[in-house]
Formats: structure tokens, sequence, C-alpha cells
């Protein structure tokens, strides 16, 4: 948890305590908007933003939650919310059923190459994140914290504001739909 | 050298791992000072309206305060209506002393 001062100095608009902040933080942001929106230019516009609302919305925060959990919920809304005005514009030809079963194929031409990725695993991670693209908000966001940004269920929780099954039941159904997504392109591709 | 059979289902699970061991990417250093940069003039956005707002409050009493110092001085003519309706208001006062001093009655 921050030091109650810190929060106190970003509170009364302290330009030093906001650079701290950016130190500390601003990798978090930016790997957390290139994990969801896989484009290195708007995770940069994005984290920008991000740390523009925190500036004016500092003031309402309320210590309830440590600060890197409300930065992940800032940024994860930012991005949702970037995604649907992409989206907005172009028709796909996406189905989800209710259960949230994805009925969709890998879109082609999908080039995100992660940084963070080891070299061997490249190739396969940018099959995956093509996979991710096309799952629902809510499994998008799980599963992008869960594993690109490694946090536990529990911290999915406390920036998702859900119960600790409903994460678990997000993130399995999420796998099972990459997985079904990936079996499709590889039967596809053989 | 044997060669390994495709296996759609085997290639989406490996897939599937192709995340584990990831590690953070780093934000681009010039990212804090454009962060900073438009933090700040967002701040001198902010200030620019409050502060014209006060030279201009204080403009506005400044020039309230000159035209009541020159309408309202007893100076020049103003000073002479002033002299004016003194005198007038003796002349009043003489002619009610002159009319009570000859027992009330008029001619």
């Amino acid at each position: 948890m921050e030091d109650e001062s810190f929060i106190n100095e970003l509170q009364s608009g302290d330009s030093g305590a906001f650079r701290k902040l950016l130190k500390l933080y601003r990798s978090l942001v930016y790997n957390t908007c290139l994990g969801m929106l896989q484009h290195a230019e708007d995770a940069e516009d994005m984290t920008q933003e991000v740390f523009i609302e925190v500036y004016r919305s500092v003031k309402n925060f309320r210590m309830e939650s440590k600060m890197s959990t409300w930065l992940y919920r800032v940024a994860t809304n930012k991005c949702l919310d970037h995604l649907r005005s992409k989206q907005r514009g172009k028709r796909s030809g996406e189905t989800v059923r209710i259960d949230g079963e994805v009925n969709v194929q890998i879109p082609a031409g999908h080039n995100f190459s992660h940084p963070g990725v080891a070299l061997e695993q490249k190739e396969r991670a940018k099959i995956l994140f093509a996979a991710i693209s096309c799952l629902p908000e809510n499994q998008k966001v799980a599963f992008t914290l869960a594993k690109v940004e490694g946090l536990s269920y529990q911290e999915i929780c406390e920036v998702m504001q859900m119960k600790l099954p409903a994460v678990e039941s997000l993130v399995h159904r999420a796998k099972q739909n990459l997985k079904n997504l990936l079996k499709n392109y590889y039967q596809s591709e053989k | 050298m044997e060669k390994r059979s495709f296996n759609p289902e085997e290639e989406a699970e490996l897939t599937l791992k192709s995340l584990d061991g990831i590690s953070r990417a780093d934000a681009p250093g010039a990212l804090d000072e454009k962060i900073i940069s438009s933090i700040e003039s967002m701040r001198r956005g902010k200030m620019r309206p409050a502060k014209w707002l006060w030279v201009a409050g204080i403009a506005l009493m400044l020039i309230n305060g000159a035209v009541a110092f020159i309408y309202l001085s007893p100076s020049g003519e103003n000073q002479e209506n002033t002299a004016v309706s003194a005198q007038q208001s003796s002349t009043i006062s003489d002619v009610g002393s002159y009319y009570f001093s000859e027992g009330g009655a008029w001619y």
C-alpha cells in the first residue's frame, strides 16, 4: 500500500509526486495498454490518456485499494473504450454465444509482436495475441491481466471488481475459447 | 531424422503457453516528458481564465472607483449647483423665520 503522504501530495497537485508516480507506474500502465490494444503507438497514446485521467481524478482516490489496482482499472477501462470506438467503425462477423463461447476465426494479417516475449515463442505469441483480440471484453481483460501482467486471480478480482469464482470462470472460458480458436486456425493451416 | 506429425490440438496447447515467462515491456523513455508536458499545458490552460478573471475584476473595480470619484466629487459645475441649492435652502429658511416673526400672517 502506498504511503499516505505520497497520495496526499498527489492530491494536492504536487508535480514532483506526479513525476514519481509516472516513474513507478508508467511501465505497468504501458504494458497493460500494449497487451490490450496490441499496437505500440496506440498503447503510448493510451498511457498518456490514462495518466491525464489519473491527474484529473486523483482527488477522488480514497485509498480503499492499492494505487496499482486503481491504475489497472483506469487503463483497462480506457482501452476497452478505445477498442469499442474502433470496433464501431467496422462490423466484424464476430458472434458471441450467450455462454461466452466465441464463434469467430482468427483474423488474417494480425502481426502484433510483444517485445517481452522470448524469441523462440515470437511466432506462436503473434497467433495467440490475434486470438486474444477475438475474445469478449471481460474474458480479454481477465486473460490479459493474468497472462501478460501476471496478476493473481485475487488481484484481478480487485481490478475488475468481481468475485473470485466469476474471475476464475472468465479465465477458464477465455482459455477454452482460445484453445478452440487456435485449433480451428491450425486445422485450416494444415 | 523423424518428422513430427502436425497435430492442431497439440499446436493450440503449445501456442496457449507461448506467453509463459513473458516480461514487461518498457515504456519509451520520451513518454514521461510527453505526459508531463501535456499535463503542464492542461494546468496552464486551467489557470489562464482564472488569472484573467482576477485581472479583469480588479480593473473593473478601479474603473468604477474612478468614475464614481469624477461624477460624485463636489468640483466645477457640480460645486456651483451645490452652492446654489445651499443658497436656496437658506432663502427658504429666511422666509420661514420672517413668516413667524410677523405673527404668522402673510401679506
